[in-house]
């Protein structure tokens, strides 16, 4: 007899708390979205994050959308790592390109932490889909295409391939990519969530302080020292980088990547970074090595591709007191890098027009 | 496969879609069907081994009701049988992981590290308490294969429990199952109650207790790694008791109720109570298999109250059992002996005469007991979670890292705080008044409490790129 009864035996109504659940949920947070929306409200509150942990990025792409809808002047970009973000000043190299002859360039930094050319790469495809520059200035060093590992390069790489907003944004689908994009209160979220956590949210106050509107980093480097080695303990992974240097294929394809960019609307200048000669003593094979493993091929590949190659040590030499620490030029570091590069950009680009 | 995916819930919809078409006489091939492809999406070697396991428990069983004599000899071989599995599968990975790290000179573990089957450990107690039974005559030998097999590979409960007895499950594979509307709400209230346990509480509470802590405690202050104790024993509570929740609504959704495995564990008032109110299954399959015997060996020697060694051998053996059941390791047994000894503790009175029973203590001494309990039960979790040098570290860190007061971590303490709220509302709630207390609220109040779950567990799931795995499936 039970044999014959359907195992599933509802009868209706059926499922009323559930379909009120839904209802109530999409009118509550259709409200709340709205509410977001309001720019007074928006005012009050800190802004929406994109999700990715990278505190220092998250900064810098905040300060990207804000001056770049205050400066539709905007025609240059200016990438690399946290080198390229305390090195090139955009005002200094905007008033020595004007100096020299040049039309304006105006440049936003969008330098980012322990960032290597791979990440650079995806970078510049996000920046580049948000305004239309005529100029993209890459600036990096050995350790953007060495190959070496570290516990802090591997996080913010896999946050760059794996952070469901800048897939959205590089055209994958992805559900919390899309409610980042579009939706404010789940930006909001977001930062509610950066806020949990106290390391994220403090390097993001630090980040934002030390970062002008124009993307310098402006502020010294709290180990402002000079160009001292770090304890090989501290940092294996710089002397993995510099002692054994390989070229690491992902990041080779990177900076092709970058490469690739140039056309006839857009330049694209890769500039090697300086660095004291301190550090480029643990290169293996030492400063006579250097040019010829690194700056040479860099110089060919680069020339290859179409674009510009300018290596900041010819800007130099770049004293003692202008060096934050072993790899990074302080503020007057950067303001002779940038100087120089202002002036070498306007020789080479008048033709351009930029 | 883990059970709180997108995934999981589309395949528990099609197995239910199909089963609630088939009659009865089918159901139970389908479930097992269903249940070796849940399983075959960790390994295929899993599967291989759950089918040796059943044929062979199978078979003995049978043999062993049918046997006039050597009926011992037989039980002890599938005893050993279904030890022997777990030894080699389980301990001897370890044991050869770590005689290969020493060949090596990276010192790590090498290639023969032997891979453990997810919820090996459950199926085996289920094997012996079953041979056991059938040897007892407590239960008739299985003589439906289908069955049989999907009592060892029943999928909502294949990888972490609850451990069911034969005599308790199988006549329920064996009778029609009903699910109505009642059954519905009842069980998707299980399975909402352990997303919120598991996604949300103990993912909070296991972000709040980072590994980090552990590898360097000394730059915690004392109060910081207090509160990191306190986040570890939520996390592992909820974690284990969402994953029991979300099992038993989802079997309850195919018409088969499985055993509540946790009654809000840390107000028990001592620990004989805790033990009745944690991993409650595996629990009582300690206390019918292992103490009890041994008990009632010690007592027919010395029926006295004054048995000084059935005070102290019964529950010190049966916690290091149980420490042996989750892993082979030294912090393991630590863990269990720790248990082992607030046991004889706190039955030292009875040498003396009947304890007074805990409901019946003053109100203060109640509350002074369930505080004594959490601290002891979280200070044991320390080797449960840890080895012993780190284990080592944290309490030295615990006893000298003065002042008591963080310089840094007011957010994780407040993080700790804010998070108890609601895991000790949602488990005096269903303590006060039973686990399913929110179906007699006014329509409006659930449905608003199920938009906030829905909302919270969507957030998570969006946001933690990787929630962490059940730690009982690592059992």
């Amino acid at each position: 007899m039970d044999e014959q009864r359907p195992t599933l035996q509802i009868t209706w109504p059926f499922g009323l708390t559930p379909a009120l659940a839904l209802l109530l949920l999409a009118t509550s947070l259709g409200l709340l979205e709205g509410l977001l929306r309001i720019p007074a409200l928006q005012a009050l509150l800190p802004p929406p994050s994109r999700g990715t942990g990278h505190a220092q990025f998250e900064v810098q792409y905040q300060n990207f959308i804000r001056y770049q809808r205050a400066h539709p002047e905007l025609n240059c970009i200016i990438m690399g790592s946290s080198q390229t973000w305390a090195g090139i000043d955009p005002e200094k190299l905007r008033a020595a390109y004007l100096e020299a002859g040049g039309q304006p360039l105006d440049c936003f930094n969008f330098g980012v932490q322990v960032i290597t050319s791979a990440e650079a790469a995806t970078l510049a495809e996000l920046a580049i889909r948000e305004t239309s520059p005529r100029v993209v200035i890459y600036g990096l060093s050995v350790r953007d295409l060495a190959e070496y590992e570290g516990s802090l390069i591997n996080r913010v790489s896999w946050v760059f391939q794996q952070n469901p907003w800048i897939r959205y944004r590089l055209g994958t689908f992805t559900l919390s990519g899309w409610l980042t994009e579009h939706s404010a209160a789940y930006g909001y979220y977001l930062t509610f969530r950066a806020r949990l956590s106290e390391a994220e949210w403090r390097t993001r106050q630090d980040a934002a302080a030390a970062t002008r509107e124009d993307g310098f980093r402006v502020v010294p480097f709290g180990n402002n020292v000079g160009p001292i080695l770090p304890d090989r303990a501290i940092l294996p992974e710089f002397y993995d980088a510099l002692g054994d240097y390989r070229p690491s294929p992902e990041r080779l394809a990177g900076l092709d990547q970058i490469l690739s960019l140039q056309n006839e609307n857009l330049r694209v200048i890769v500039i090697e970074v300086p660095l004291p000669d301190a550090t480029i003593a643990v290169f293996s094979g030492g400063k006579e090595a250097y040019p010829v493993l690194f700056s040479q091929p860099l110089r060919e590949r680069v020339a290859a591709s179409g674009a510009l190659y300018l290596n900041g040590m010819d800007a130099g030499p770049f004293p003692d007191e202008e060096w934050a620490d072993f790899d990074h030029l302080n503020t007057d570091g950067a303001s002779h890098l940038s100087r120089w590069l202002g002036e070498r950009l306007a020789e080479e680009l008048t033709d351009a027009a930029p | 496969m883990s059970i709180t995916t997108l995934t999981f819930a589309g395949f528990v919809l099609l197995v239910l879609a199909v089963y609630y078409i088939l009659p009865h006489r089918f159901q139970n091939a389908w479930l097992l069907t269903a249940s070796y492809v849940f399983y075959l999406t960790f390994t295929w070697q899993f599967s291989a081994i759950l089918v040796v396991m059943t044929l062979v428990n199978y078979w003995l069983a049978r043999w062993l009701e049918q046997a006039e004599r050597r009926k011992k000899a037989l039980l002890w071989i599938g005893i050993g049988f279904n030890l022997a599995v777990l030894a080699f599968l389980k301990y001897a990975g370890y044991f050869v992981a770590q005689f290969t790290a020493r060949l090596n000179s990276s010192g790590e573990p090498g290639a023969l590290a032997i891979l453990l089957p997810v919820g090996l450990s459950f199926t085996v107690v289920q094997a012996i308490s079953y041979l056991v039974d059938v040897s007892r005559k407590q239960t008739q030998a299985s003589t439906r294969p289908v069955d049989f097999a999907l009592y060892f590979a029943y999928f909502p409960k294949l990888t972490s429990g609850p451990i069911e007895r034969a005599r308790t499950f199988l006549p329920l594979l064996a009778q029609p199952r009903r699910v109505d509307n009642r059954a519905i709400a009842e069980n998707f209230t299980r399975i909402v109650v352990g997303l919120v346990r598991k996604m949300i509480l103990a993912n909070a509470f296991t972000a709040l207790a980072p590994t980090s802590v552990l590898q360097d405690p000394s730059s915690s202050s004392p109060l910081a790694l207090m509160a990191w104790l306190v986040a570890y024993a939520f996390a592992i509570y909820n974690d284990f008791a969402g994953y029991t929740s979300i099992a038993r609504g989802v079997s309850g959704l195919i018409g088969i109720e499985l055993s509540p495995n946790f009654e809000a564990p840390y107000f028990s008032r001592n620990f004989t109570e805790f033990w009745n109110r944690w991993h409650i299954s595996l629990s009582n399959w300690l206390r019918d298999y292992i103490y009890l015997p041994i008990s009632r060996a010690l007592l027919r020697r010395n029926p006295s109250r004054g048995n000084i060694a059935n005070l102290i051998v019964p529950p010190i053996v049966t916690m290091l059992v149980s420490a042996l059941w989750h892993e082979a390791a030294l912090h393991m047994l630590i863990w269990g002996l720790l248990h082992g000894i607030y046991q004889v503790v706190e039955r030292i009175p009875s040498l003396r005469g009947p304890l007074i029973p805990v409901q019946k203590l003053p109100r203060w001494r109640q509350v002074a007991g369930a505080l004594v309990v959490f601290v002891l039960a979280a200070l044991a979790w320390l080797p449960f979670r840890a080895s012993l040098p780190e284990a080592g570290r944290f309490l030295a860190a615990l006893a000298t890292n003065w002042p008591l007061l963080p310089s840094t971590s007011w957010m994780g303490l407040a993080g700790v705080t804010a998070m108890l709220v609601p895991a000790l509302a949602l488990d005096a709630l269903q303590a006060h008044s039973g686990e399913l207390v929110f179906l007699r609220w006014p329509r409006l109040v659930q449905a608003g409490l199920l938009a906030g779950v829905i909302l919270a567990v969507f957030l998570v799931s969006q946001t933690y790129l990787n929630v962490p795995t059940f730690v009982y499936q690592g059992f």
